[in-house]
């Protein structure tokens, strides 16, 4: 409830009733699921209903009532890369959940090049040039994977990545796809000066890779036929042609479409002034929001508030 | 010493984003603004006027497309001729209807959760809405969005 009204604060907000059946749905679905953790994801717009969405830790188990996975040898497994998460979708909050399937790499790749309106209708039929060949449904997880990956955001410093040396090289950093959790004792408190700053916020989950994953997929046989110095050869063409991006991107790094002169615009809402706080650490905080809206995903915002986000 | 057929000069000034803001606002408005059917009537000495007896749609009239008009001058021929006749005094259809709006389908009617409330929503320029409270004077309407229209939409509607 809190978090709604932070939201508010910034210009989004579903309305006191609304947010009200929200939540009660939202604990509803936690219960029936028996979830690790759940998450408001968002709401899409169709043109006859819209599209309610809430995001599930389920720890890679699949919900009652999913379609099994598809086989694909390319497919992410469920609790792995862009299949980390269970999706849920409902059109009306009043009513039952139904829980989205998993995304292969070719229904994410197909669904880059196609630009279509939702309707509302999981089940229907989308016909576009170039084809999509799967309904609405998969056409909506795979939106809700790209956006997902493109806009989770954290401070900078929470998180840092894996790499194998102490003294990673850029190549090593590059390759480097495990993230751990900084130690909260080494964590400084960043001020609003820092936060207020794109430089200062990163990436959270990884990007999609052009093959519509987010690792690179198994090699193909003829490629573990070939010699040594030939797979490197094919490995590096690869590489060329669909490039990794760091983990942990800061937000500056991050393209601009045509026009745009930044990826991200950041707001602040409210009071700005720094206060000290009575904590012994001599912190300051402040009472305003910092809204982040991506202008490549037009409606993803992040909020941050005091020490939250 | 005023000629009439002097010429005025205008000074030189750039284009800035004030005059493409303007430019903006009175499209949206003259693409989208919308009333439901009762809302306002014409006296018979052509003023438009609120209408105090207006107690609003039921539901299920809300719910339906073609019970909203354009609240602007009427750029059809049909309700332009119906005005000049006379005739629209009498009834309250006399405005532009906004299902005939092309492409067709670039409206989106939602009634809400609670099933009071009408949003219609413009697929045309994203983030303009018309709301009405079913069975209430309560109308009107809104523009939230980056002020850019979706040209792409004769594309992305498949007769739906």
């Amino acid at each position: 409830m809190e978090e709604f009204q932070r939201f508010e604060w910034a210009g989004v907000h579903f309305g006191e009733e609304e947010t009200y059946l929200l939540q009660r749905s939202l604990t509803k679905l936690s219960h029936d699921t028996k979830a690790k953790s759940i998450k408001f994801w968002g709401k899409i717009f169709g043109s006859k209903k819209d599209y309610y969405i809430a995001e599930l830790d389920q720890e890679g188990n699949a919900p009652d009532g999913a379609e099994p996975d598809p086989e694909d040898p390319k497919l992410e497994a469920r609790g792995t890369g862009v299949n980390q998460y269970n999706y849920f979708v409902t059109n009306d909050i009043l009513g039952e959940w139904t829980p989205l399937p998993v995304i292969t790499p070719d229904q994410l790749t197909q669904s880059r090049k196609i630009k279509y309106i939702f309707t509302g209708n999981l089940d229907a039929t989308i016909v576009t040039n170039p084809p999509f060949q799967w309904s609405e449904k998969y056409y909506l997880r795979a939106q809700i994977a790209r956006i997902s990956h493109s806009t989770n955001i954290i401070p900078s410093g929470l998180w840092k990545i894996n790499a194998d040396s102490d003294e990673p090289t850029q190549e090593e950093l590059l390759q480097a796809r495990e993230i751990t959790e900084t130690d909260p004792e080494e964590v400084k408190q960043a001020t609003l000066q820092q936060l207020t700053s794109l430089k200062n916020w990163q990436h959270y989950m990884p990007a999609i890779l052009k093959e519509g994953r987010t690792t690179y997929s198994e090699a193909p046989d003829f490629v573990n036929e070939m010699e040594e110095a030939e797979r490197e050869q094919w490995e590096k063409d690869r590489a060329r042609k669909d490039p990794l991006e760091y983990r942990l991107k800061a937000l500056s790094d991050d393209k601009p479409l045509n026009g745009y002169k930044q990826a991200w615009t950041l707001r602040t809402c409210g009071d700005t002034i720094e206060y000290d706080t009575i904590s012994e650490k001599k912190e300051k905080t402040s009472y305003c929001v910092l809204a982040l809206k991506s202008q490549v995903w037009p409606g993803a915002m992040t909020i941050a508030y005091g020490n939250k986000w | 010493d005023d000629n009439d057929d002097f010429v005025i000069k205008v000074p030189q000034k750039n284009f800035t984003e004030l005059d493409r803001l303007a430019f903006v606002v009175r499209a949206i408005d003259i693409d989208c603004a919308a009333l439901p059917i009762g809302a306002v009537k014409l006296s018979p000495t052509h003023e438009l006027r609120y209408n105090d007896t207006f107690k609003g749609l039921t539901i299920e009239e809300a719910a339906k497309i073609e019970n909203y008009q354009h609240f602007r001058d009427p750029i059809s021929e049909e309700k332009r001729e119906y005005i000049a006749r006379g005739d629209a005094s009498f009834k309250y259809d006399f405005l532009d209807p906004v299902a005939k709006d092309s492409p067709n389908g670039s409206w989106a009617v939602h009634t809400d959760s609670s099933k009071t409330c009408v949003t219609v929503r413009s697929l045309l320029w994203p983030g303009f809405v018309n709301y009405h409270r079913a069975n209430s004077s309560v109308f009107g309407f809104c523009y939230f969005g980056d002020g850019i229209k979706n040209s792409d939409l004769p594309f992305l509607l498949s007769g739906q």
